[in-house]
């Protein structure tokens, strides 16, 4: 019953960003059409020769613009899920109902987590089959498994936004926190390139990862996914320790 | 399965400097309804906030239906129906989407009484719960509590909003489902006279303590208010005697205990006592939690006469 | 039987069901073998406590007013029999004593006091005519 409650407070949300990812995803493939990759010249030179045009496209195209539009996606599901609970000062009523609070924030959470999940699929789904139109022959399956990095990415930062608004107990200062974390993700390397500094941020990990997929000959950042991974899955333990303790 | 539905167990709860609960060990006896009475602020709402799990104690513990709280909530919360004093629920929904959410987590739900219930307080059903005056949620809340079937229910203040046709209603329906049937329901409220005619049992709460728990049926036939007239009255309080407030050579005693042997007392003593009368709960809540004024003059500290409520 | 309860009344709820029953038995309004409301519906016509109005009936029962039969209704009972004179004598003693006290508090001549009790049974009677009942 709860699942049901969770997904229709996040309809209007899911439906938004899901419209928002695709056009998106739609849009850039058009670009790359009809202009022949202008963004390929404003994102920077392909990394080395090696690349494929291809990896490069799929880097540029997907690592960019739709990457940074799903983190941002992924804040608002963050604050708005749970956040709704507080918001409605409905508490109270939910927990006393006999549930372990432990679930009420576990189905939450994986109830957000899937529709990222359907919502960064589509964008994938949408690029894939723009660039098999493109070029004329099925792309690379490999493609579909950009799923994972974007995905993995958008989980770290929705679940860090989670655990925020739990501890704030308002989706306001949730997503304010979360954003302002991610901005400073974002913005940490490029301060850090003036000082002769190499950082990476998660938008550096979401594009290698996707390059890969694109077929690239760069690895997979495994480093970085397991760490990403980590921090989701201590972001959501933490949610879950702060809800249990939290006096209503 | 112990006697007692709910036990506290020297249960302190301390917000920042202040006892909301202080030292309070509370007996409600299975199958009866307790009136749980206090002023605003006296410490009720906290309380059964601890017993559901909403917060948790800073000293002591308490069993629910033999269920030791924090440790083995989900089990209390799966036997009880609980009214908030706040009569919040999702405000999107109706009244018959709360009944649809809320029926999933109980395996005894009744559709039955949903029915029934939703037909004698007349709930709009299909009106955003947003939209709904406190009349109508405080009865949604009934609703949704009464339809679990559960072996204790807590109500906190329950009529609020309620017109007196509600009221009435919300009455009929304890008398009638409720009060006999094996059920426990805690009735947290300051409505003394609703409290009056169904309570079983009575405990009284102020500044966290409990003042006093008895059998409503014990608590009238004790307390007294005896008048007297006479010179070198007794003028002090003692164990039994709760209040005493003088004008000149009369005298008026309130008393929780042996009021006949008072009362012989002073006859030996060579006072005429013209009234030795019972009293409503009204005057024996404002007695016991009411603060201490000595008053010597003129009317200032007299008991308010008894208003008396017919049906 | 209609009753009329004020719970806010120092007086046990219990207490003034048994003594409005009492009355109507007296004024032979509830004649031997009627048989009262059951414990349920005064209790929900009431919006009282069952338990409150079981207590009552179980009280008078013991008083011998009032008979149950096990798992039906509750009749009242010929309370002539099975109850001793000396037995009723006792137990209307308290009561005679109150009235004395009472009557001596308030400074009253002992005959006004006895007239006042031979109104009040006079009272009844009259009640009893109107209703037709020959004996009680």
């Amino acid at each position: 019953m709860y699942i049901w409650k969770c997904w229709r407070d996040s309809r209007a949300r899911f439906v938004i960003n899901l419209i928002l990812v695709s056009a998106i995803c739609a849009l850039v493939i058009i670009m790359e059409a009809k202009f022949g990759g202008p963004a390929s010249y404003q994102m920077g030179k392909p990394a080395s020769g090696v690349e494929n045009m291809w990896a490069t496209v799929g880097r540029m195209v997907l690592g960019g613009l739709v990457s940074l539009v799903i983190l941002f996606g992924a804040l608002t599901f963050g604050a708005g899920s749970i956040g709704e609970e507080f918001k409605e000062q409905t508490l109270g009523f939910l927990f006393t109902r006999p549930r372990r609070r432990r679930f009420l924030v576990w189905t939450c959470w994986l109830v957000g987590a899937c529709e990222l999940l359907v919502v960064i699929f589509l964008g994938v789904v949408v690029i894939f089959g723009g660039l098999t139109y493109l070029s004329g022959r099925v792309y690379t399956w490999r493609l579909l498994t950009a799923v994972v990095p974007l995905l993995v990415g958008a989980l770290a930062v929705y679940t860090m936004t989670y655990f925020m608004t739990a501890v704030a107990r308002s989706s306001e200062k949730g997503i304010s926190f979360g954003l302002g974390i991610l901005m400073i993700d974002l913005l940490l390397p490029v301060a850090a390139y003036f000082w002769h500094r190499q950082l990476t941020s998660i938008w550096d990990f979401m594009r290698t990862g996707c390059a890969w997929a694109a077929g690239s000959a760069r690895a997979f950042p495994v480093e970085q996914f397991i760490i990403y991974a980590a921090l989701t899955m201590a972001f959501v333990l933490g949610a879950q320790l702060v809800v249990e303790r939290m006096e209503v | 399965m112990n006697e007692l539905a709910i036990r506290t167990d020297k249960l302190v709860k301390i917000y920042s400097k202040l006892r909301a609960v202080d030292e309070l060990s509370l007996n409600v006896p299975r199958g009866g309804i307790y009136g749980f009475l206090g002023r605003n602020g006296a410490g009720k709402t906290t309380t059964i906030r601890i017993l559901l799990g909403l917060a948790r104690p800073t000293a002591g513990g308490a069993t629910v239906l033999g269920f030791a709280i924090g440790r083995e909530q989900v089990a209390i919360l799966e036997r009880t129906g609980y009214v908030s004093e706040t009569k919040i629920l999702y405000g999107g929904l109706t009244a018959r989407e709360l009944v649809r959410f809320t029926r999933g987590f109980y395996p005894n739900w009744s559709s039955e009484a949903v029915a029934k219930y939703t037909r004698t307080f007349e709930i709009p059903m299909d009106r955003p719960f947003a939209k709904l005056s406190l009349g109508n949620r405080t009865k949604v809340c009934l609703l949704l509590a009464l339809a679990q079937k559960a072996d204790l229910l807590i109500l906190d203040e329950p009529t609020s909003g309620l017109d007196p046709v509600g009221v009435d209603e919300f009455q009929r329906v304890v008398a009638e489902d409720l009060a006999g049937e094996g059920r426990t329901v805690l009735i947290s409220s300051y409505q003394l006279a609703d409290i009056e005619r169904i309570a079983d049992w009575v405990g009284l709460i102020d500044h966290g303590r409990l003042l006093l728990e008895a059998r409503l049926d014990d608590i009238k036939s004790q307390f007294r208010l005896i008048t007297a007239a006479g010179t070198g009255l007794p003028q002090g309080k003692s164990a039994d005697i709760v209040s005493v407030n003088s004008d000149g050579d009369f005298c008026k005693y309130v008393v929780r205990n042996n009021a006949e042997a008072f009362a012989a007392e002073l006859r030996n003593q060579g006072a005429t006592v013209t009234d030795v009368s019972p009293l409503g709960l009204r005057e024996i809540f404002l007695e016991l939690v009411r603060k201490e004024e000595s008053c010597t003059s003129g009317n200032a500290g007299e008991i308010a006469a008894p208003v008396s409520s017919s049906i | 039987m209609l009753l009329h309860l004020n719970p806010a009344s120092g007086v046990p709820i219990y207490l003034q069901i048994e003594n409005q029953v009492k009355h109507y038995i007296a004024a032979g309004a509830l004649a031997t073998g009627d048989a009262l409301p059951s414990v349920r519906k005064v209790a929900s016509d009431m919006r009282i406590n069952p338990n409150t109005v079981a207590r009552a009936y179980q009280n008078l029962e013991r008083d011998g007013l009032l008979r149950s039969v096990p798992g039906g209704r509750t009749y009242v009972a010929e309370n002539s029999t099975g109850l001793l004179k000396s037995e009723k004598i006792r137990r209307l003693r308290p009561y005679a004593r109150q009235i004395a006290v009472e009557g001596t508090q308030l400074r009253l001549d002992p005959q006004e006091v006895v007239n006042l009790v031979q109104q009040e049974l006079d009272a009844l009677e009259v009640v009893d005519e109107r209703i037709g009942n020959p004996d009680r």
